[in-house]
């Protein structure tokens, strides 16, 4: 079940997904997060961020529409107060990192780079800020820009996040994989709204958000099936994986490995069924998990 | 620690309208659980509803939860017609009652739903309890009876006056305070927002604990969304984590 990506060996292929694990070790007496492929962090950005104003959550049907906005006690604190407990969990950490401004990638990504953090996972598709994340998102010479400017100044394996919110994402994928990024997450978030008749309002403070859940499902799988086709790196698969069944559609399209969003907050235990189910497919159908990545789809 | 258990629904029962009553097998839970906490319920198998329900705890004994659960929504509808059989549940989350001093006298105010985690509070503490509860209509004889049972005291507002006072909990409220406010007070508030705006006005709010709802994603940490705002700070803390029970001199409502 062990997979690879640049020179890093991930024990199995189920990850969890930026914003949906919290910083990462919250259920560490409860879950054997060493099980795990590896760990997403939620977003950290280079100062703290207080988040948005509440209602920040809205059930749409067979979805969730968020509007968390980035909440995080940014980089110095989560390096002193989250690091040392997350290296001890003893799987893969991959610190999602979110910037208002190019440099603050980089700053953030070099501080990472010195403190023994070997993949990082660019937020360039987040939805629930004024500046930064989906806007950079959008532009393809900026998404290359800040990959090449990321890549100068960290080593390990850097994953891109994107989102189709209002762009050609083959185009921006394609930037990405230019700019040096050695894996691509697909995808961030749709955006979306919800309204609350009754009371003549959105149902989120902020009036949109983004959504998550099974209802993205199918345009998650098509997005990674269709940049599957246009790019030489791996592809980390996200959007409304909820069983191992989908999660196995997601790796027959062409993703390496998958990410677990809104399912952890149904069921902080899924990955882990995941992972069986995934091996028992596997022995079941007497196939190698390299034969199912992109089993379904020609290069 | 939260545990998940697969919870047998040993009955239904509806009691008006609006509210029902279920009483949950749910061994490991029922041991753990303590006043003020809750417990989050998938509603049925499958991707609709997609969110567990957060649900305070009524009562807890033996092998046994009880919830007392209003008709709000998609997932309260479904979750009433239920079959017999078993459902997911995740708990006990959120932090428990604190333990009250001796001699301080516990003042419990609840607006419909809102009676639940003081009912289980009350439950369990020896102190002098002095309930006020409001409802829209006149209330079942069921959860009067339990709420008398656990009282020492119990005053009763309906808007409709097909029960006791007639208006708002907080107009009875106020004709009362004068004879049961002192330094000993303890006043634990849950209900709707607009109650608790107005008994926001009316109570000291160092001695005044107020229950919070959110919309909660997980009801476990994770996923940042049921943020509720520090009174004089600019930083958000969570109904889930730091709560449900706030003081109120620390949260803006």
């Amino acid at each position: 079940m062990k997979i690879r990506i640049k020179n890093i060996e991930f024990k199995n292929p189920v990850f969890t997904a930026s914003g949906t694990f919290g910083y990462g070790d919250e259920l560490k007496d409860i879950l054997p997060l060493e099980k795990l492929g590896a760990i997403v962090t939620k977003g950290i950005s280079l100062k703290e961020r207080k988040g948005n104003p509440p209602p920040r959550l809205a059930e749409t049907p067979c979805g969730l529409l968020n509007s968390i906005g980035l909440e995080n006690i940014g980089i110095e604190r989560f390096v002193k107060e989250k690091l040392p407990s997350l290296k001890n969990i003893g799987t893969e950490i991959i610190v999602n990192v979110f910037g208002e401004k190019i440099e603050e990638y980089v700053e953030i990504s070099k501080i990472l780079e010195k403190e023994g953090i070997r993949c990082i996972e660019l937020n360039l598709s987040c939805p629930n800020v004024e500046k930064g994340g989906m806007e950079f998102g959008r532009d393809e010479k900026i998404v290359r820009k800040i990959v090449e400017k990321v890549r100068e100044n960290f080593n390990g394996v850097i994953f891109v996040k994107l989102s189709p919110n209002f762009v050609d994402i083959l185009k921006i994928s394609k930037s990405a994989e230019k700019g040096g990024a050695d894996a691509l997450t697909l995808i961030n978030t749709i955006i979306g709204t919800s309204i609350d008749v009754e009371n003549l309002c959105f149902k989120l403070k902020r009036g949109f958000g983004g959504l998550s859940g099974p209802a993205i499902r199918p345009i998650a799988l098509y997005i990674v099936y269709r940049v599957y086709q246009e790019v030489d790196i791996p592809i980390a698969g996200v959007g409304g994986i909820s069983d191992a069944k989908s999660a196995i559609e997601f790796l027959l399209a062409g993703a390496t490995c998958i990410q677990i969003g809104t399912q952890n907050f149904i069921d902080p235990w899924i990955s882990f069924k995941i992972i069986d189910g995934i091996k028992e497919f596997l022995k079941r159908k007497n196939m190698k998990l390299e034969e199912i990545i992109g089993y379904l789809n020609k290069k | 620690m939260f545990v998940e258990e697969k919870a047998e629904i040993i009955n239904i029962i509806d009691l008006d309208k609006d509210y029902y009553e279920i009483i949950l097998s749910s061994p490991q839970i029922s041991k753990l659980a303590k006043p003020g906490q809750f417990v989050n319920i998938k509603i049925q198998e499958g991707d609709f509803p997609l969110l567990r329900r957060p649900f305070s705890i009524w009562s807890a004994k033996e092998n046994y939860i009880e919830l007392l659960i209003k008709e709000i929504g998609i997932g309260t509808k479904i979750l009433r017609k239920e079959k017999k059989g078993k459902i997911s549940v995740i708990g006990p989350l959120g932090k428990p009652f604190p333990s009250p001093q001796k001699d301080d006298i516990i003042v419990l105010l609840g607006g419909g739903t809102g009676i639940v985690p003081l009912c289980f509070y009350a439950e369990k503490i020896e102190n002098k309890k002095i309930f006020f509860i409001g409802f829209k209509h006149s209330p079942n004889p069921y959860i009067l009876k339990r709420i008398e049972e656990i009282s020492d005291k119990i005053f009763i507002s309906t808007e409709d006056g097909s029960f006791g006072f007639k208006g708002i909990l907080s107009e009875l409220f106020k004709e009362e305070i004068e004879d049961i406010d002192s330094e000993k007070t303890k006043y634990f508030l849950c209900g709707p927002y607009e109650m608790l705006k107005t008994f926001e006005k009316i109570l000291p709010i160092d001695r005044t604990f107020i229950s919070l709802e959110g919309i909660m994603g997980c009801g476990f940490e994770i996923c940042m969304g049921c943020a509720v705002k520090k009174r004089d700070e600019d930083r958000y803390i969570r109904v889930c984590k730091e709560g449900p029970l706030f003081l109120l001199k620390d949260v803006e409502i």
